[in-house]
């Protein structure tokens, strides 16, 4: 059925774009909350991902795709916004963009979600597709148009940077 | 690798997933709110939007047909890939050769000492029109007519120039006001030497080279005896005639310039004659029978020539993956031209063409086969629709329940107005994409079927027809599905 409303919303019909866009806005925000970090900022970025996603739903080929096309909008719309924010702040407030040798730990206790929020916010979104909307490496890789070995090393590098902070904690 | 460095190598492993679970928890323990209005917020964002961009080049992703003076010999024709610009859902295949220079079937025979003709280059008015690939035989004439030059380059810019503008102002309008896409350019090629001297053609415009290039792969199919016909006056020469058109706008077409008089030399000596045997048995069907009347094998592919007669009130629509079969099993598909049709006799007649071509070797016996057949309804108008009335209706076709979802009015991709109708077919019908309204000439609908595994499967149409109070419609090439799957031995 989803695929009936996908042509007709590529001719047009907003009432069919409506019916394939509207279970998607869940997991659309908490994507874009992953990355911005700001309610306000998350909602902007959906909608300008909607608005995008119906001006150029013809170029989309396989209507069985729309869920990931759409999402992959979404991500697109939230670089542009981070990129955006980026010019505006200094460097001293930016989030860490590289990841920080063991020894430099701080010595206050990082739990999981201050953890999270040091992450870059690829790094972060990343893990949030597997390990909360279980996304597949290769679905993920998909999305972010990546190699499904880069998506591994950084996944796979991160979770162990994560597990070091938490090993030093308990320490 | 020692036990030491396995335990840690297991205890890191252990640590890895439970640093996994305990994400997976965070996650799902510390769920963001989403806010109420975003809904709000998508709706108006929707309602407020131009919607779709429209793709003025979306047919330049498409192999198209260009059908040269269709006589008639041939009343309709066939190809794979789907040539046809309006078929939008069809699946372009990748052909097992360069198209350009021909097919399985004249890759084979030109393996096996087939000779083509030396092509020629000409040049006049700042365009250079190559032909090479040129291929003849009792059965076809065919040709590779190539143009490019600093005029046609100079066409192509504007083209691209022209239309990218559009195209981007497309993403904040739907139609950029004043302006008119730009069409493509094309070459057709008129075999002159014979008293029907149109063709067919294809050509693509989707890769690099058509950014300098206009080609086209020309055909002529030969009637029976048309060849030997020509051949009987001792012609030297094959005479063609080459025109670069620019499909500017939608009902303007410009002639660039044509190369008149063209003379290819040819040695009657390297002519290859075809094989015909006769077959004449017939294969019964629901509703009718098909005759098999004759198995023509030329150097570059194999005809089988058949009939069909059916029952009052019945049309044959056609077979689904027909195939040869030689005594060794190999099988001879289907690639490139898929079959011609010819209305001028009492019982139509179609011909399936199949590749490779088994001239060269001994031809003892053959079978043919295909895996299923469709029959139609021989009535004139299937279906009324009205936009005055509530749907879903339905109606029946073939015994079988065709329900018509929508029917409306609106903007094409052009912004011309047409009607829209949205069918769900059951799995019982096979449908090949193409509605006839009452009063409306054949060809203006355009429509599409849904490629997945849908089932009903949902059929759009999209005809530009004035509003009236209702319109009297035909499904055409749209049948029931029998099943075959058998393979008979031809006499």
């Amino acid at each position: 059925m989803e695929e009936i409303h996908v042509k007709r919303a590529q001719r047009g019909d907003k009432e069919s774009f409506a019916a394939i866009i509207m279970p998607l806005r869940t997991e659309a925000y908490r994507i874009a909350l992953c990355f911005l970090h700001n309610e306000n900022d998350s909602m902007e970025a959906v909608c300008s991902a909607v608005e995008k996603a119906f001006k150029s739903i013809r170029q989309l080929k396989k209507a069985s795709k729309f869920k990931s096309w759409f999402i992959q909008i979404v991500v697109n719309e939230c670089r542009l916004q981070i990129r955006d924010r980026n010019r505006q702040q200094s460097l001293t407030n930016r989030l860490a963009v590289e990841l920080p040798d063991s020894r430099d730990i701080a010595a206050d206790k990082m739990d999981l979600e201050k953890l999270l929020m040091s992450l870059e916010p690829m790094d972060r979104l990343v893990i949030h597709l597997k390990y909360y909307s279980d996304y597949t490496l290769r679905e993920i890789a998909e999305l972010l148009q990546l190699s499904e070995g880069t998506v591994k090393t950084r996944l796979y590098s991160r979770l162990k940077w994560m597990k070091l902070q938490l090993d030093v904690r308990e320490e | 690798m020692s036990q030491n460095n396995k335990e840690r190598e297991l205890l890191d492993q252990q640590d890895m997933t439970l640093l996994e679970e305990e994400l997976h928890k965070h996650f799902v323990n510390n769920l963001a709110p989403v806010p109420e209005e975003l809904e709000d917020r998508i709706s108006a964002t929707i309602l407020s939007s131009n919607g779709p961009a429209t793709n003025k080049r979306r047919y330049a992703k498409y192999l198209a047909a260009i059908a040269m003076l269709l006589g008639i010999f041939v009343a309709s024709v066939k190809l794979i890939p789907a040539f046809a610009v309006y078929a939008s859902n069809i699946p372009v295949i990748k052909l097992a050769v360069n198209w350009l220079q021909g097919d399985s079937g004249t890759e084979n025979a030109k393996n096996h000492g087939y000779k083509e003709i030396e092509g020629i280059t000409l040049e006049e008015n700042g365009i250079t029109v190559e032909l090479s690939s040129i291929m003849f035989d009792e059965d076809r004439l065919a040709v590779t007519a190539s143009a490019y030059g600093d005029r046609i380059q100079a066409i192509l810019d504007e083209v691209e120039a022209v239309n990218s503008e559009i195209k981007e102002a497309q993403l904040n309008a739907p139609v950029a006001e004043g302006k008119e896409p730009l069409g493509l350019l094309s070459v057709n090629v008129t075999f002159k030497s014979f008293e029907n001297p149109g063709g067919i053609g294809s050509t693509t415009y989707d890769s690099d080279r058509h950014k300098s290039f206009v080609d086209v792969r020309a055909e002529k199919i030969f009637e029976k005896g048309e060849a030997m016909a020509f051949l009987s006056k001792e012609p030297k020469y094959l005479t063609l005639e080459v025109e670069v058109i620019w499909h500017k706008y939608r009902d303007v077409n410009e002639v660039i310039h044509v190369f008149k008089d063209i003379k290819l030399p040819f040695d009657k000596a390297d002519f290859m004659m075809s094989k015909g045997y006769d077959i004449n048995m017939s294969i019964p069907l629901q509703h009718g029978q098909l005759l098999l009347e004759e198995l023509t094998i030329s150097p570059t592919r194999m005809r089988l020539d058949i009939s069909y007669d059916m029952e009052e009130g019945y049309s044959f629509v056609g077979i689904e993956k027909p195939y040869l079969m030689d005594s060794k099993g190999n099988k001879y598909m289907q690639e490139g031209l898929v079959s011609t049709s010819r209305q001028s006799d009492p019982y139509s007649k179609v011909s399936y063409y199949f590749v490779p071509s088994k001239y060269f070797d001994e031809v003892d016996e053959m079978y043919f086969g295909f895996e299923e057949y469709y029959i139609g309804e021989a009535s004139e108008y299937d279906f009324t629709v009205s936009l005055e009335e509530n749907y879903p209706k339905s109606f029946t076709y073939m015994g079988e329940e065709i329900i018509i979802e929508k029917v409306s009015y609106g903007p094409t991709t052009e912004g011309r107005n047409s009607l829209w109708i949205d069918l769900l077919l059951p799995p019982a019908l096979k449908n090949f994409g193409s509605l006839k309204i009452e009063a409306e000439e054949l060809g203006s609908s355009f429509g599409y079927t849904d490629m997945g595994n849908a089932a009903p499967t949902p059929v759009y149409f999209g005809i530009e027809v004035e509003p009236r109070q209702e319109y009297r419609c035909k499904l055409q090439f749209a049948g029931y599905r029998y099943p075959f799957n058998k393979t008979i031995p031809l006499n």
